[in-house]
């Protein structure tokens, strides 16, 4: 049987029971990047099942799979798998000549004592546990697969093969971290047009749709076309420079700010919602020779 | 007893839940199954355990969603969770279609709570008409989950009863 408890008690334990939660809303809710002992307990709590499960789910898929493939459900697979193979050979086979192309500039460049600008990053890998697909944030939470006790930098830029930028690690615990994805409305990122020097920024308009970013730029600079490639700019400090984002798709751009900016819709190279694993750009001190 | 077991299983369903959706490829119309086992637990607990229940499960959501400000899913749930018991008394619900109905209902509720909650307390741009655009679906799904998350509590409720010949019966 329910009981229904009375008296002055109860009353401060449903005054506590709304009031807190609404406090806890209130600090955490301020900026994108507040934490506490709490949200990190609260990570804690949940991560040993949400790794688990999600295994759990990621295995369960590729098992009905297979299934379905077994059963002849899936008419078109050996059609399918012939065109995959080929499709690999031909990028192998480019990789390759890449590869190669890129070692003999490389020896070149070092014969010559020319140092690279990227010299000092590394490249972590991670791998994604959870999506957040809500109105509220767009964002991913990523383990590192490195030890146990692993301090991930906060403003650490994420990335997808083969290229481009997948968002930045706003928050982590031990060797996970969540990271805000570029198409979140709150993520705003100096970039540029690649191989020119168009400055502008980078906008997220929080949905998943194909256009979910938009670039901006003021209106003294050339038109830019359609299919050029945006790039970070490096400004700020907070994204590391050269990373592709996407591609422009819009024919013009829009007037914005009463015409003093111009607007251009950007399609990411990066589908967020399949992505497995990401690496971390990690910066590490210069060694000095 | 009785809530450290419901708190145990909403622990595993909310963890289950997204990777489930995802790999089924509709993320964005996962069902909130917090609504479901509110109105599980709201017929197995007391008023209290029941609105510390609503408060767990709230914390076990946002610490299961990556960015989410920690305090947004509890006061939520907590907020549906005072409105749960009244429903109950006031309409005559009964059987398959009342429950999911009664579903459907809260998870509107629970959507326009999050809006004000949003509005209020949460800084920073926030998409308000993906609240409004996936509302009816996402409330249809959740209504649809009470009958399956109700028979899967049930089922497992009647296995964890020790029977007469156990050796532990007492």
């Amino acid at each position: 049987m329910r009981r229904r408890y009375s008296g002055r008690p109860s009353t401060i334990i449903h005054a506590l029971l709304i009031l807190v939660p609404l406090t806890l809303l209130h600090y955490h809710g301020a900026h994108v990047d507040r934490e506490s002992s709490l949200s990190r307990a609260a990570v804690y709590l949940t991560l040993p099942g949400q790794k688990t499960m999600g295994a759990l789910a990621r295995s369960g898929g590729r098992l009905a799979n297979d299934y379905l493939v077994m059963l002849g459900v899936d008419f078109d697979f050996q059609h399918r798998y012939t065109k995959l193979g080929k499709e690999h050979e031909k990028l192998q086979l480019l990789m390759n000549d890449l590869k190669r192309r890129l070692d003999i500039q490389q020896r070149r460049a070092t014969m010559c004592g020319f140092n690279f600008a990227d010299g000092n990053r590394i490249l972590v890998p991670a791998r994604v546990i959870s999506r957040s697909t809500g109105p509220v944030n767009q964002g991913l939470r990523i383990q590192v697969e490195a030890p146990s006790g692993t301090q991930i930098p906060k403003d650490t830029s994420v990335i997808a093969y083969p290229a481009g930028l997948v968002g930045i690690v706003i928050r982590s615990t031990n060797n996970t971290a969540d990271v805000q994805l570029i198409n979140d409305a709150g993520a705003t990122i100096p970039a540029q047009i690649s191989g020119t020097n168009i400055p502008g920024t980078s906008y997220g308009t929080g949905t998943r749709a194909k256009n979910s970013l938009k670039f901006v730029v003021t209106a003294d600079h050339d038109p830019i076309k359609k299919g050029s490639t945006l790039v970070t700019s490096g400004h700020g400090n907070r994204y590391s420079k050269g990373i592709i984002i996407g591609e422009v798709t819009s024919e013009r751009g829009r007037q914005a700010a009463a015409g003093v900016k111009v607007e251009y819709t950007v399609s990411p190279y990066i589908r967020f919602w399949q992505l497995e694993e990401v690496f971390l750009v990690l910066e590490t001190p210069v060694e000095e020779n | 007893m009785q809530f450290l077991w419901l708190s145990l299983f909403g622990y595993v369903l909310l963890a289950l839940e997204s990777p489930l959706f995802e790999q089924m490829g509709i993320p964005l119309y996962t069902p909130d199954l917090a609504i479901p086992l509110l109105l599980v637990a709201a017929r197995k607990l007391e008023d209290f355990s029941f609105l510390f229940y609503a408060a767990i499960l709230g914390l076990f959501l946002d610490g299961l969603t990556p960015l989410q400000p920690l305090g947004l899913n509890m006061a939520r749930i907590i907020i549906v969770a005072y409105a749960v018991r009244p429903l109950l008394t006031a309409l005559p619900v009964r059987g398959f279609l009342g429950y999911v109905g009664l579903g459907i209902a809260l998870s509107i509720f629970s959507d326009l709570v999050l809006l004000v909650l949003l509005k209020l307390l949460v800084a920073g741009p926030v998409q308000y008409g993906l609240i409004f655009e996936r509302m009816i679906p996402y409330a249809i799904l959740t209504g649809a989950t009470v009958p399956i998350v109700n028979w899967l509590v049930e089922w497992i409720w009647t296995r964890r009863r020790p029977t007469k010949d156990s050796i532990f019966h007492q």
